[in-house]
């Protein structure tokens, strides 16, 4: 059963330049205790995703349905009581805490404004939290400006897991860390699905930390879902070239790396287009070397890959032309189609 | 260092030269100076709190044969240090007396007034539209109009009181704490905590009470030790006019007041509550700026 149902979910913003749509018609679900990973690049809509499925940005169309409940259709105390089912993990581990609260205040505030326990029980709900994102009881009366970034986001994923919720949305969690500390917050994240069964979705724009997590991804390009499957199918078989692009511009330290870049180049070519000018048909087309009349055209509908009702999906007109091992696009034809 | 970033940052002249003079005033306090201002401002605390502990003579006492003797003369009830009004009572011991009405009226107004504010600030920032278009132009409209005439008209309709005062006077800075607390209200409410304590949940009397009013404290406090002076001053500017506190009561603005007829013959009955009363507000307005520039010199 779906804890986490989202269902065509259209974000739209105001800007300087205009309306732009920074989501369009996202729907996924996420089963209890499974890590659903979302990758795309900055600006593609990822985050005003989760903060849609929060409930943060109000949506222009679609539903966010939470253990059977449509979030949409409550009341603002309704859904604020609904609050701890869902938690979120926020990207600047030092911006989402309240830099007058210590540790210990911030860790118990869920518990407190949801009424969860009694003092005793919430100190002691504080302490085990703490105990299982890896901070030192010694910590607890410190203020966020007197702690590690690391340690801030096992603060910020501690808040977040207090209550026991049925989703954990972790928006790009690790991003804002050093290196060094990114693997340990991972690591912390994936005891934590393990141990208390919580059902994840992990924002990254970064591949290799997505797949060391994730049963299943979804690739994200101008606030649509291009190519969505279980891990070893996204990252086995990628059908998407833009999945393609992002797959090879993940380093690695092998023999391939080099010819792997190459590639990565040709699949991704250029820059993001502007959300305020959207390309008409294929989203992607602007940027894909494969791209042909039909994708200026006509939007690709999202397509089931191998068996019928199977998970994986892909939105591309091509998708059984291109090859999903090393793609050998045609160099004269991608200068050509990129000219329209 | 501050002296000459104020000058060269400064566009407004003559708010430049003011901005100079305290920097140069904050710079000579040092940094252990605070500690003479707040010394100042426990004496004035305590002499509202126990004033026969300081008052050398009951200040009520009066003595025909020792009308206005001037400071430092004395009469068989022993020394006058601040000299005596046309009643023969001990000046110092009437400032003294006066300094407890003094002070209340001034916290009490302040509190008042900053409770008002920063209340109508949070609400005004936090949901920003139409509560916030409404409750800026009700302060700028108390700015506006004349606050002191109309408090006079007030005060003189209703009979002058303390009570009254106490009405009045917050209305005169309630405008000011709301100002400075819509501003920081509107600069959190982007900041990403606050959106991670509606994702967690919190209740928006939460989310102001818990979250923004602490965030927002220090410089509340800070604003309040300021106003303290300017609410003081403007008590004592309507204690002069007449429609502020009434005899047998009094405060150093009545002091002021009632010397003002003697003037030419008894100076000191004027010049020193004034004195008194300046020196108060200078203290409060360093000691805030003081602080002020601490804390964003800190943060």
């Amino acid at each position: 059963m779906s804890v986490l149902e989202v269902d065509d979910v259209v974000v739209e913003f105001d800007t300087d330049g205009g309306r732009i749509t920074a989501v369009d018609g996202v729907s996924l679900h996420l089963a209890t205790g499974e890590t659903l990973g979302l990758v795309g690049e900055s600006g593609c809509g990822k985050s005003t995703l989760a903060r849609a499925i929060m409930q943060l940005v109000p949506m222009q169309r679609g539903s966010v349905r939470l253990e059977g409940i449509d979030l949409g259709s409550l009341s603002r105390r309704e859904l604020r009581r609904m609050r701890h089912r869902i938690q979120m993990v926020f990207q600047d581990p030092r911006g989402s805490l309240d830099p007058r609260m210590n540790v210990s205040t911030l860790i118990g505030e869920p518990l407190r404004v949801h009424g969860i326990g009694d003092r005793a029980s919430r100190a002691k709900a504080v302490a085990e939290a703490m105990e299982l994102v890896g901070l030192p009881a010694a910590v607890a009366d410190r203020l966020p400006s007197e702690l590690s970034g690391g340690q801030q986001q096992r603060v910020g994923i501690a808040r977040a897991i207090v209550t026991d919720p049925a989703v954990l949305v972790c928006d790009e969690p690790v991003s804002a860390l050093d290196v060094s500390i990114q693997a340990q917050i991972i690591n912390v994240l994936d005891e934590l699905r393990d141990e208390l069964s919580v059902a994840m979705l992990f924002i990254a724009h970064d591949l290799s930390v997505v797949r060391h997590l994730s049963d299943r991804v979804a690739v994200m390009y101008l606030g649509q879902i291009v190519e969505t499957g279980t891990a070893s199918e996204v990252f086995g078989e990628p059908r998407h070239p833009y999945t393609h692009g992002l797959i090879s511009s993940v380093p690695r330290a092998d023999a391939e790396s080099a010819a792997r870049l190459q590639t990565a180049r040709r699949m991704v070519l250029g820059e993001l287009p502007s959300l305020l000018d959207p390309p008409s048909g294929c989203r992607y087309r602007t940027r894909c070397p494969y791209a042909t009349a039909q994708c200026a055209e006509a939007e690709p509908p999202p397509e089931p890959v191998g068996r019928a009702g199977g998970l994986h999906t892909v939105r591309c007109h091509h998708w059984r032309t291109i090859v999903s091992a090393a793609p050998e696009p045609q160099e004269s034809a991608t200068s050509q189609e990129l000219a329209i | 260092m501050s002296v000459i970033v104020a000058k060269r940052t400064g566009t407004d002249p003559g708010r430049t030269s003011q901005h100079r003079v305290w920097s140069r005033l904050i710079e000579a306090l040092g940094s252990r100076g605070w500690i003479l201002l707040v010394l100042f401002l426990v004496l004035l605390v305590a002499a509202s709190i126990v004033p026969d502990v300081f008052a050398p003579h009951d200040h009520e006492t009066q003595n025909l044969r020792a009308r206005l003797l001037a400071p430092g003369e004395s009469s068989p009830d022993g020394l006058h240090l601040l000299g005596t009004d046309s009643l023969g009572r001990d000046l110092f011991s009437r400032m003294v007396i006066g300094t407890r009405l003094t002070m209340f009226i001034a916290v009490t107004a302040t509190l008042i007034g900053a409770a008002i504010g920063v209340l109508f600030g949070l609400l005004g920032g936090y949901f920003g539209g139409r509560t916030d278009r409404l409750l800026m132009r009700l302060g700028e409209a108390q700015t506006a109009m004349p606050m002191f005439l109309v408090a006079i008209l007030l005060l003189s309709l209703l009979g002058p009181s303390v009570g009254i005062l106490l009405v009045v006077l917050p209305c005169l800075v309630w405008p000011i704490f709301a100002r400075v607390v819509r501003a920081e209200a509107l600069r959190l409410r982007e900041e990403t905590f606050i959106e991670a304590s509606i994702a967690t949940g919190c209740s928006t009397s939460t989310i102001l009470g818990r979250h923004l009013l602490p965030n927002v404290a220090p410089r509340i406090l800070v604003l309040c030790v300021v106003e303290i002076g300017h609410v003081m001053l403007s008590e004592a500017g309507l204690s002069f006019l007449g429609v502020g506190v009434q005899p047998p009561d009094t405060t150093w603005g009545l002091l002021i007041s009632e010397g003002r007829p003697l003037l030419a013959v008894a100076w000191w009955l004027t010049i020193l509550p004034g004195v008194l009363l300046g020196i108060t507000v200078l203290v409060l307005n360093l000691l805030g700026r003081y602080w002020e520039a601490r804390s964003g010199a800190a943060g």
